[in-house]
Order: structure tokens, then C-alpha cells, then sequence
């Protein structure tokens, strides 16, 4: 019997003399690499140009301040891995200060205001996920809708008034351990328990599956819904865990705090080679792209940039990425 | 821990070897052989399926009418047909993904129901659709377990993946059914029409032990010549096993070359079984286009 596929097995391009240059090439234009390589010239290019960047006292600011975000983007991470969308993540954050904080302020234990903050989250994705599976609202439209009955709930409830929380135990993520920043442990907590769950598990496995092919794992006999309801109820528990930080962070229970949080998530994550149309994403990207958003907003703020050049640069980025992800295999002609 | 299989890797034929035993080969039925419905063998045992009086309608399209079927056991059933002949529905009716207004399945002999997909599988029904359900993301072995991985010490969606060992079976696999493919790491994204045909045709035979009937539609479809032929190549491999194997196709040639016997379906209605051995591409052709229910054997 002759061998089945014969043709098809090694790519005959192997025995091609540019076969090692090229596949060299292609490792180069790899999503991350490109985004290390920027973030190393904009380092580059802040260390020559400000007094003050490469000091360990503002990259450890950097780093206090990439922790909040990275943490709520694994979580919108995970969700556009699965295929889907969630846009409240800034309002939920939001959304999940004011509980903490006002939890706090009527005395209710620590623990348990931190902890009941968290829930909130992990309820909001909840209600998300159940939007989307149960009803059939498209993912955007329903966190779309989510984000602002969250913003218009945190303005009443705090009737658009900001509140300073002065318990020092409150604000634990402004505190060091030994010399490292506090943030900086979730930090490396969320990235170690989402790689290892999205590499190594079955749950992992089977995200990229239901967001890769939603219809053929239908019939691998996986329940997508369900499985996408447990989806957005984690991506809820990274919101809810980024929302507490940022309230101890910040010591103040404010009505804006979750402002256009969404836009620096999505650059970010877009950046780290996330995909909206789902089966795609990894936790070094999101990291990277994390880390490169943060900078920048940080060397522009130094190199007295008027705040609006931030949005704007921000767009761009952002086209730039999902236009990378979107680029034809055989390249541009 | 291993959660998924509590057969362990007996439950596997095609990696372990107990696969060839099964069943004698079958050659291609003889001319002699009338390829009639209601069919009985010499020793008297009836076919393996019998799809009697099967009808489905979507709204005012009538895709199926009393249809009657048999599937022999080890045989390559050549269903062709025009577009919206009802072929695809059919096949989709077997694997329990489509119900039928009426009608009936009988397996072995004894009525079977197939109103889940899962319920078809369990009997050993297993169809590869027109687009593969493929992972394009996932490498090669991660489709061929997807559903159904290895995994340890965490029970459910916790367990985690034995990546090892499931590379090593499915290279195995793949080897033992002469599917080449470089790497069971490759995304599946990245194979050839054909390549990807048969990573679907892999996954849909490696793992149930009592797998007896592969559902195929339109397998080389968007393949090449070469291509197609490897796929068809894999598909006899696959039957000398002692599968039966149903499978669409437009291409009449190629459906005679592979198959024992050819159901030509016409507006939903079957017009007329014929032994390929014995029938012409004309005849075929003939049928599709003027033949009519009832007039045929
Ligand atoms: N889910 C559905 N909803 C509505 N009509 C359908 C559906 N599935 C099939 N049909 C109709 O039933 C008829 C038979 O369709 P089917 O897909 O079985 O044909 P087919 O023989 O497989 O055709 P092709 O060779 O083009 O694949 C067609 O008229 C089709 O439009
Ligand atoms: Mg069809």
C-alpha cells in the first residue's frame, strides 16, 4: 500500500537553503517579538529623553501600576480567548470600590468587604454571561449595556461624590514587601494561576476550543454555554480582584475611577495578540502589552504631553494591532 | 488519574492492536450479489442499519421521503446524488444531529433511536461533517482528543493535560492508519485540505471501541487529485478494518472506484440502489437525471 499523504508530510521548502532565514523571519514577526522589541525602544527612548525614568523609584511606579491592569486583563484575556467580549470590566472595577469602600466605611470587617467586593465581580460576569448565553445578546452590545447601568448605579450610589478612606489597612496595595510593591504580588499570582490554567488544563484546552470553533466543540459534546456562563463569571473574579486593588490603591471610593479603563485593557490585550474572533491570546502577550500601555501613558505624562495626545496615541496603537492580527497569511499586495 | 477513559488503552483499538481481528476483510461484492434492499446474506444475518420509511420537511421543502436503506456490515455505501437531493440530511438523520418526521432505524435487527448525536455515537455512529469541525488554533493532537483528554490528578476541567502521552498516541495513530504528517504539534490551521481530512477521519475513528459506522460527507470535496486519493486511500484502509462506511459524493467515478454499492437520491427520494461493480458512470448519470422513485430495484 503506498503511504497515505505522502506528498503532504514534511514541507518539501525544508530542503530549501532559505528555509532556516526564513522561518527565522517569521519568528521575528511574531506578535510579542515585535511588542518586546517596541517596548525596549521605548524605554530606549524615555531613558535618554527624561531625567527621571530609569529610576527604580518610577519603575517601580510602572510596576505598581501595570499590576491593577494586568490583573483585569487576564481576565478580559480569558474571555476573548473563549470568544467573547467584556467591555463593563472599567465600571465593574468601579462598581466593585464602592461596595469594598463602603462596606468599610460602615464598618463591616476588612476581610469581608474585600472579599464581598470580589463576589460583586464575579456576579457582574455572571449576569454578563447569562446576557449572553441565555438571552443571545451580542457579547458587545450586552457588556456595552452593562457598562453604563453600572456607571449611572456607582454615580447614585455615591451621589457622584468621591470619599477618602483614611483605615491604612484599608490601602494594603500602596504598601511594600520587601521593597516590592504589593500590587506586584497579584500580579505575579494572576499571571502564574492563568498560565498554568491555560496551558496545562483541560479547562484551558478547552477555552481556545469553544473560542476557536464554537460550532464543531458543540459537536465534540461541549456545553458552550455553559462553559462560556463560567467564562465571564472568572473574567468577573479578575475584575472583581483589579477593582479591590485599585480602591486600596487609590484610598478613595470615586464614581470615575472606572473611566475608559476598558480602552487601556483592550489595547493592551489587542497588543498582546488577543483576537476578537476568539481561539487566541496568551498571558506573556497580555503582560507585554500591559507593560508597553503602562509605560507609555507614564513617559508621556513625564515628557508633559497634553492627556489628550494619550487617547490618541492609544487609538492608533490600537488599530495597529488588530490590524496585525487581521493581516492576510500570504502578506499585503 | 485517568478520569476520561476507564477502559484504559484497550478502549483504543486503533493504537492498541486488536483492530485487524475484528472482521474478515470484505471484498467488493460480486455482480452476482444483487444489490437489492431488503437484503440477506447467505447465512441469513440481516445488514447492519436498515433506515426504513425515513421522511423530514423544513417548512414547504420536502428534503426527505420515505426513504429505505440498507448498510451492510463492512461495506462502502456510495450515497450521490443533485444538489438538495437530500443526501446531507440523510447522513445528518444516522448521526442523530437532524430528527426525522417519520421513519425508523434498525440496528443489528433491533430499532434504535439516534435523537442525540451522543445517543448515535454510543452506538457506534460516527459522522465527519462537510467542514470538518477541525480546531484550526489547536495542533494536531489536541484535535484528535479534544473531548476526550488525557488528563490527571484533578478531576473534570481541572485534570491536567498528559500532553506526553497524547502526542504519543496519536503519532501512533496516525502511523498506524499511514497518515503522514510531520508533527503532531502542528496546528491543524496550518495542513493541507487533505492533511485535514484526514486528521478528521483519525479523530472520528480512534477512540470508541465499538465505532461501526462512519457517516462521510463530500470527504474530497476541496481536495486535488493527488489529495483525494490519499483520502481515498485512507477510507479503504479504514473499511479493511471492518467499518462500514457511507459516503457522499459528487465525484461519480471516484464513488464507484470506492464503494460496493451506490444509492442514487433524487428530491429526497431514493431513485435507485446499483452495484458498482457491475454499473457505469453513464448509468449513474442517467439516474440522477431522469431516474424515478419506485422504478428501481
Ligand atoms: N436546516 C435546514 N433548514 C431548511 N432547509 C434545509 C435544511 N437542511 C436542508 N434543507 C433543505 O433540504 C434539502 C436537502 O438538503 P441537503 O443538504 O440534504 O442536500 P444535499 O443532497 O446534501 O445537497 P448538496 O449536494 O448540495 O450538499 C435542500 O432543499 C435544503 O435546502
Ligand atoms: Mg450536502
Amino acid at each position: 500500500m503506498t503511504a497515505v499523504g505522502a506528498q503532504a508530510g514534511r514541507p518539501a521548502s525544508r530542503n530549501n537553503p532559505y528555509w532556516l532565514v526564513r522561518q527565522v523571519g517569521r519568528g521575528l514577526l511574531a506578535q510579542n517579538v515585535l511588542l518586546a522589541l517596541a517596548l525596549v525602544f521605548l524605554v530606549l527612548y524615555l531613558t535618554l529623553n527624561l531625567e527621571f525614568f530609569f529610576t527604580s523609584t518610577n519603575l517601580l511606579t510602572i510596576l505598581r501600576y501595570s499590576s491593577v491592569t494586568f490583573v483585569v486583563s487576564v481576565g478580559f484575556t480569558l474571555v476573548l480567548i473563549g470568544g467573547g467580549l467584556d467591555l463593563s470590566i472599567g465600571q465593574g472595577m468601579m462598581i466593585v470600590g464602592v461596595v469594598s469602600g463602603n462596606l468599610h466605611l460602615a464598618g463591616v470587617p476588612l476581610a469581608w468587604s474585600f472579599i464581598l467586593g470580589v463576589l460583586t465581580g464575579v456576579a457582574i460576569g455572571l449576569v454578563n454571561g447569562l446576557l449572553i448565553t441565555k438571552l443571545r445578546i451580542n457579547p458587545l452590545i450586552a457588556t456595552l449595556a452593562m457598562l453604563f447601568v453600572l456607571w449611572g448605579t456607582g454615580f447614585l450610589v455615591t451621589k457622584g461624590r468621591s470619599q477618602r478612606i483614611r483605615d491604612d489597612s484599608f490601602k494594603f496595595a500602596r504598601q511594600s514587601l520587601w521593597g516590592i510593591p504589593v500590587p506586584v504580588f497579584f500580579l505575579v499570582a494572576a499571571a502564574v494561576v492563568a498560565l498554568v490554567a491555560l496551558n496545562t488544563t483541560k479547562a484551558g484546552r478547552h477555552l481556545f476550543a469553544v473560542g476557536g470553533n464554537p460550532e464543531a466543540a458543540r459537536q465534540a459534546a461541549m456545553n458552550v454555554d455553559r462553559f462560556r456562563l463560567g467564562m465571564y463569571a472568572i473574567g468577573g473574579l479578575f475584575t472583581g480582584v483589579a477593582g479591590v486593588m485599585l480602591v486600596s490603591q487609590q484610598g478613595l471610593v470615586a464614581p470615575n475611577s472606572g473611566m475608559n479603563r476598558e480602552f487601556w485593557v483592550a489595547t493592551a490585550v489587542f497588543l498582546g495578540g488577543a483576537s476578537l474572533s476568539g481561539g487566541k491570546g496568551s498571558i506573556l502577550g497580555t503582560l507585554l502589552g500591559v507593560v508597553f500601555v503602562t509605560t507609555l501613558a507614564n513617559g508621556l505624562v513625564q515628557l508633559a504631553v497634553v492627556p489628550e495626545w494619550a487617547l490618541i496615541i492609544n487609538g492608533v496603537a490600537l488599530i495597529l494591532a488588530v490590524a496585525f492580527d487581521q493581516r492576510p497569511k500570504g502578506g499585503y499586495r | 488519574m485517568a478520569v476520561s477513559h476507564p477502559d484504559g488503552l484497550s478502549a483504543r483499538p486503533w493504537v492498541g492492536e486488536t483492530l485487524l481481528p475484528r472482521l474478515p476483510r470484505l471484498r467488493k461484492s460480486s455482480a452476482a450479489d444483487a444489490p437489492a434492499d431488503h437484503w440477506q446474506s447467505a447465512d441469513g444475518s440481516r445488514p447492519l442499519l436498515e433506515i426504513r420509511g425515513v421522511s423530514r420537511s423544513f417548512g414547504h421543502v420536502r428534503a426527505l421521503h420515505e426513504v429505505d436503506i440498507d448498510l451492510r456490515e463492512g461495506e462502502i455505501l456510495g450515497i450521490v446524488g443533485d444538489n438538495g437531493a437530500g443526501k446531507s440530511t440523510l447522513m445528518k438523520i444516522i448521526a442523530g444531529t437532524v430528527r426525522p418526521d417519520a421513519g425508523h432505524l434498525t440496528m443489528n435487527g433491533e430499532p434504535v433511536s439516534v435523537a442525540t448525536a451522543l445517543a448515535a455515537r454510543r452506538l457506534g455512529i460516527e459522522m465527519i461533517y462537510q467542514d470538518l469541525a477541525l480546531f484550526d488554533n489547536l495542533d494536531v493532537a489536541a484535535n484528535i482528543f479534544i473531548g476526550r483528554e488525557h488528563t490527571r490528578w484533578l478531576p473534570l476541567l481541572l485534570g491536567f493535560l498528559e500532553k506526553r502521552r497524547m502526542h504519543k498516541e496519536a503519532a501512533e495513530l496516525l502511523k498506524r492508519l499511514n497518515i503522514q504528517i510531520g508533527s503532531t504539534r502542528q496546528p491543524v490551521g496550518v495542513l493541507s485540505g487533505g492533511q485535514r481530512q484526514m486528521v478528521a477521519i483519525a479523530r472520528a475513528v480512534a477512540f470508541e471501541k465499538n465505532v461501526k459506522v462512519l457517516l462521510m460527507d463530500e470527504p474530497s470535496a476541496a481536495l486535488g487529485a493527488t489529495e483525494s486519493e490519499t483520502v481515498l486511500e485512507l477510507i479503504r484502509e479504514i473499511r479493511s478494518h471492518g467499518l462500514s462506511i457511507v459516503i457522499i459524493s459528487h465525484r461519480i467515478p471516484e464513488v464507484l472506484s470506492l464503494a460496493d454499492r451506490v444509492v442514487v437520491m433524487k428530491r429526497g427520494e431514493r431513485v435507485a440502489t446499483l452495484d458498482a461493480g457491475s454499473t457505469t458512470v453513464e448509468e449513474c448519470v442517467n439516474q440522477i437525471v431522469a431516474g424515478e422513485a419506485g422504478a428501481a430495484a
